[in-house]
């Protein structure tokens, strides 16, 4: 799978969490994910979860707790799959 | 995945560990606990201090009281369980997150509500779970999903 395709999931998978889906159809790799796009942090865990399903990936914490932009979200999972 | 009952003396740890006491605790006994579903009751006294103003003379149980009671079984207590089990740090107060709940019937004072919760998961310090409540004739008032995070406060 292209990084391209993965971003393009990781921004679906993000759509109920964001406080304006707006921001999503600007966002870029370097878009952060609690700051720019006000996801609740709490909703961190729902986030890993649907990738983990997604993808079919395993995320532990530690590197979950490394993730702040969507870039490296999908830098996470390209290195998984 | 460890779904072993938890004995009485478990159980009543998990009570008196949860950091909501009067007059703002709704679960007087947890029934069944395991790391995978709870139960408790309620008894609503008609005493507690929300009902002379819901409503004057129509005293019912609030909805965001029976969220609440709701909470503290699936969230707190099955929050606390999961926290003794595996290990972690109980000095932590679980703090709502997030909820999802519809309402089906009401509760006025004098009746026993149960309390059931289901976990979802739990994980990275939060958990998440089905909850719904009854009357003692099983009668449904509420469902939904609630899910609550571990803080230090």
């Amino acid at each position: 799978m292209e990084e391209k395709d993965i971003f393009e999931k990781v921004i679906e998978i993000l759509k109920p969490y964001v406080r304006e889906t707006e921001d999503l159809k600007t966002a870029t790799k370097e878009t952060d994910i609690l700051n720019d796009l006000k996801v609740n942090s709490s909703r961190l865990v729902d986030i890993i979860l649907a990738i983990e399903d997604e993808f079919d990936i395993e995320v532990s914490d530690d590197e979950a707790d490394e993730v702040q932009t969507i870039g490296d979200t999908v830098s996470l999972i390209a290195g998984k799959i | 995945m460890d779904s072993k009952q938890a004995p009485a003396h478990i159980r009543e740890k998990v009570l008196k560990t949860i950091p909501q006491k009067h007059p703002f605790r709704f679960v007087d006994a947890i029934h069944t606990l395991s790391t995978e579903e709870i139960s408790g009751e309620y008894k609503v006294t008609g005493d507690e201090f929300f009902f002379p103003g819901h409503f004057p003379g129509r005293p019912t149980m609030p909805g965001v009281i029976l969220i609440e009671a709701m909470a503290q079984v699936s969230v707190v207590a099955l929050g606390i369980y999961e926290t003794m089990v595996s290990g972690g740090d109980l000095n932590k107060v679980t703090l709502f997150t997030e909820c999802d709940i519809e309402f089906f019937n009401v509760v006025s004072p004098g009746s026993k509500i149960l309390i059931y919760g289901k976990k979802m998961y739990f994980r990275r310090g939060k958990i998440k779970s089905k909850a719904w409540v009854t009357l003692e004739d099983g009668t449904l008032v509420a469902r939904g999903h609630l899910a609550g995070i571990g803080a230090d406060i």
